[in-house]
C-alpha cells in the first residue's frame, strides 16, 4: 500500500528581476492507494499533480510529510521502494540511440531481474505489444505509437507492484491510448496498484476506483467517481471538477 | 557496483553511436600526425630557405673587384644610374636594401624590422666594415707598417656546438599540447552529452526512477567519460609517438633534439595522461551538470579547451614551471610530459603532478556526488 501523509513541496520562483518568492506546489496532501486499486489524480494544469507523482516515485523529496510504500520510506529504503514501482509519463523520453531490445534489457538489469529470465520477459512483452517488427531498430526511428509501446513495456519488465502514470495517454491517438488503458486494466486484475493522473475525465471515470482532486496544490476531495458525481449533483466528472474548483476558488 | 557498470555500458553505447561524439573521440587525435609532419616540413623549409636566400641590393656605384670579393655571396648587387630608379625598385620590392655613395660616404637604406631588410643590412654593414679595414691595410702596407702589429694582437675562432633545436622542441611541445587538447575535447563533448544532453532530451527523469543511487548514476557517467578520454588518449599517444619518430628521423630541424622513446618514459607518460583524463573528466562533468541544455554546457566548457594552450605558451616564453605552478593542473601535466619526451625525467615533478591530480580528482568527485543529490541540479 502507498501511504501519502501530509506531504508538502515548496519551491522558489523568481519574481521580477531579482526577487525570489517561495510557493507550495503541494500542500498537506494525504491519501492512500491499495493493491488492486486505480487511484486517479485529477486537477488542472499547474495543480501540482506531476510534482506529487514525482515525489511518490522518489524522484523528488517532499519538503515535509512522509511517503510510505509497503511501510518502507525513501529516507531509508529508496532502492527497495523503486524496485516495486514503475513510473511513466506522457512525455517520457527514451534513449534514441538504443533499440527497444537494448532498452528493455538495460531496464531489467537495473531492476535486478534474473539474467536467465530477461530474454524470456523481453520476448513476452514484444509479443504482447506487437514490437517484434521493430525490436532491434533504434528508438529514434520509431513512430510515437511504437515509442509509447516501448515505454509501457519498459514499465512492465520488472513486474512492479505499483504503477505511477502521469498523463500516459496525453497526445496519443485512440489506438495507442487503448493499449495503455488495456494494460492498466490487466494490471489491476493482477492486484496491482495504479496511481493515474489524466486530463481526460471520461477516461478517469471509466477506470478509476478512487479519485483525488487537486487544485492549487491542495486536495479538494478524495472519493469514488460516483460519489463525487452524487455529492456535486452532476452527471460526469468534468462538471463535478468545475463545480468543485468553483467552490474552492470561492473559498 | 553493478549499477555503475550498467550505467557505464549505457553511456558508452550512446557515445559510440553518436557520430559527433565518435568523431571527437577518434578523429581529433588524427590531426596530431598531420600537424607534426606539416609543421616539421614548414620549419624545415623556413630554415633551408633562410640559408639559401639571395638578397638583392641596389647600388649607385660600380663595385671594385676587391669589393666583389668582400661582399657576401648571399648579396646580389644591382646597379642603378639614378637614385630615383633605386628608390622605385625598393618600393616595388625588387631589392631588399640599397646604398647611396657620395664620394667616400656610404648611406645604407633598409627596413631593419623586415626579415629580408635586416639580413641585407647586416651583410652590407659587414661588407663596408671589411672594405674599410681593407683600405686601411692598403695604406699601412704603402707606408711599410707591419699589419700584424696593428690587426693580429688577438686571434679568435667560432665553433658550432650541437644543442637543442628550438623548432624540434616546439613541435614536440605542440604534439603534447594537441594530445592533451584531444582528451579535453572528448571530455567536454561526452560530459556535455551525458549530463546536460540527458536533461535536454528528457531521459534523466526516466533514469531517476530506476533503483539506482544518484552516486552510482553520476559515477557511471564519470567513468564512461574517463573511458572515452582514455580511448582518445591512447590514439593520441600512439599517433604522437609515431609521427614524432618519423619526423625526428626525416627532418634536419630535429638535429640535436633528444627524443626519449624508452619504455619507461612511455609508461610514465601514459600514467600522467591517465591522471589528466581522470581530472579533466571530473572537471567537465562538474561544470556540465549545472547546465540545462547542451548548448549552455558547451558555452561553459569551451574556455577549458583554450586553457590547454597556456602551458605551451609558458614553455615557449621560457617561463620556469616550478613552485606553485607545478601544482596547477593542465600546466603541470603538459610540462611534465613534454620534459619526459625531451629526456628530462624529473621524478619529483611527476610525483607532485600525480599527487595533486589525485587530490583534485577526489575533491571533484565528492563535489559532483553531493551536487547530483540536489533537485536544483537535476530539474533546474
Amino acid at each position: 500500500m502507498i501511504e501519502v501523509k501530509n506531504i508538502s513541496k515548496k519551491f522558489t520562483k523568481l519574481v521580477g528581476k531579482k526577487k525570489k518568492e517561495e510557493f507550495f506546489a503541494n500542500q498537506d496532501i494525504t491519501f492512500t492507494a491499495k493493491e488492486g486499486e486505480i487511484v486517479g489524480i485529477l486537477g488542472p494544469n499547474g495543480a501540482g499533480k506531476t510534482t506529487l507523482l514525482r515525489m511518490i516515485a522518489g524522484i523528488m523529496t517532499p519538503t515535509s510529510g512522509t511517503i510510505e510504500v509497503d511501510k518502507l520510506n525513501y529516507q531509508k529504503n529508496d532502492i527497495e521502494i523503486k524496485r516495486k514501482i514503475a513510473f511513466l509519463t506522457g512525455n517520457t523520453k527514451l534513449y534514441r540511440d538504443l533499440s527497444p531490445y537494448e532498452l528493455l534489457k538495460m531496464c531489467a538489469e537495473y531492476y535486478g531481474v534474473e539474467k536467465d529470465l530477461i530474454e524470456d520477459k523481453i520476448n513476452k512483452l514484444s509479443n504482447k505489444f506487437g514490437m517484434n517488427s521493430f525490436l532491434y531498430q533504434r528508438i529514434g526511428s520509431l513512430s510515437t505509437g511504437q515509442t509509447q509501446k516501448v515505454a509501457i513495456a519498459r514499465c512492465l519488465i520488472h513486474d512492479p507492484k505499483y504503477y505511477i502514470l502521469d498523463e500516459p495517454t496525453s497526445g496519443l491517438d485512440i489506438i495507442s491510448s487503448k493499449v495503455i488503458l488495456d494494460t492498466i486494466k490487466e494490471e489491476k486484475k493482477k492486484n496491482k496498484c495504479i496511481l493515474y493522473s489524466t486530463h481526460y475525465m471520461e477516461e478517469a471515470a471509466s477506470i478509476c476506483d478512487k479519485v483525488v482532486f487537486i487544485n492549487k496544490g491542495k486536495v479538494i476531495i478524495i472519493a469514488k467517481p460516483d460519489t463525487i458525481k452524487e455529492n456535486t449533483k452532476t452527471n460526469n466528472l468534468r462538471d463535478a471538477f468545475f463545480s468543485l474548483i468553483e467552490g474552492d476558488n470561492n473559498e | 557496483m553493478n549499477n555503475i557498470l550498467i550505467t557505464i555500458k549505457k553511456e558508452l553505447r550512446g557515445i559510440v553511436r553518436d557520430k559527433k561524439s565518435l568523431l571527437m573521440m577518434a578523429l581529433t587525435p588524427i590531426f596530431i600526425p598531420t600537424f607534426v609532419i606539416l609543421m616539421s616540413y614548414i620549419y624545415e623549409e623556413m630554415t633551408t630557405s633562410q640559408q639559401e636566400n639571395i638578397y638583392k641590393v641596389g647600388l649607385n656605384y660600380e663595385l671594385t673587384e676587391r669589393e666583389r670579393e668582400i661582399l657576401n655571396k648571399d648579396i646580389e648587387p644591382i646597379y642603378y644610374d639614378e637614385e630615383v630608379q633605386m628608390k622605385d625598385a625598393y618600393e616595388k620590392e625588387e631589392i631588399s636594401a640599397y646604398i647611396i655613395k657620395e664620394e667616400n660616404n656610404y648611406n645604407i637604406y633598409a627596413n631593419s624590422q623586415s626579415e629580408d631588410g635586416s639580413i641585407a643590412r647586416m651583410h652590407l654593414i659587414s661588407y663596408l666594415d671589411t672594405y674599410n679595414t681593407y683600405l686601411g691595410q692598403e695604406y699601412l702596407l704603402d707606408n711599410n707598417i707591419d699589419l700584424n702589429r696593428v690587426y693580429a694582437n688577438i686571434t679568435y675562432q667560432t665553433n658550432e656546438i650541437k644543442g637543442e633545436s628550438i623548432f624540434g622542441n616546439q613541435i614536440i611541445l605542440m604534439a603534447v599540447t594537441f594530445t592533451i587538447m584531444a582528451v579535453t575535447l572528448t571530455a567536454i563533448y561526452t560530459s556535455t552529452d551525458t549530463t546536460a544532453g540527458e536533461k535536454e532530451r528528457g531521459t534523466l527523469e526516466t533514469m531517476l526512477t530506476f533503483p539506482i543511487k544518484r552516486k552510482e548514476l553520476i559515477l557511471g557517467k564519470y567513468f564512461a567519460i574517463v573511458i572515452s578520454g582514455v580511448i582518445t588518449m591512447t590514439i593520441g599517444i600512439v599517433l604522437s609517438i609515431f609521427s614524432l619518430w618519423y619526423a625526428w628521423n626525416n627532418f634536419s630541424i630535429y638535429d640535436g633534439t633528444t627524443f626519449n622513446m624508452e619504455i619507461l618514459t612511455i609508461v610514465l607518460i601514459i600514467v600522467v595522461l591517465l591522471f589528466y583524463t581522470l581530472f579533466i573528466s571530473g572537471l567537465c562533468i562538474s561544470i556540465a551538470s549545472f547546465s540545462k541544455t547542451f548548448k549552455e554546457a558547451q558555452t561553459a566548457l569551451t574556455p577549458i579547451s583554450l586553457v590547454t594552450c597556456i602551458p605551451m605558451f609558458l614553455e615557449m616564453l621560457s617561463i620556469n614551471i616550478g613552485g606553485a605552478l607545478s601544482f596547477i593542473p593542465i600546466i603541470n601535466h603538459t610540462i611534465v610530459i613534454n620534459e619526459m619526451l625531451l629526456g628530462n625525467i624529473n621524478i619529483s615533478s611527476i610525483i607532485i603532478t600525480i599527487i595533486s591530480s589525485c587530490a583534485y580528482i577526489v575533491l571533484l568527485i565528492m563535489y559532483i556526488v553531493r551536487e547530483y543529490n540536489r533537485e536544483k541540479i537535476l530539474f533546474g
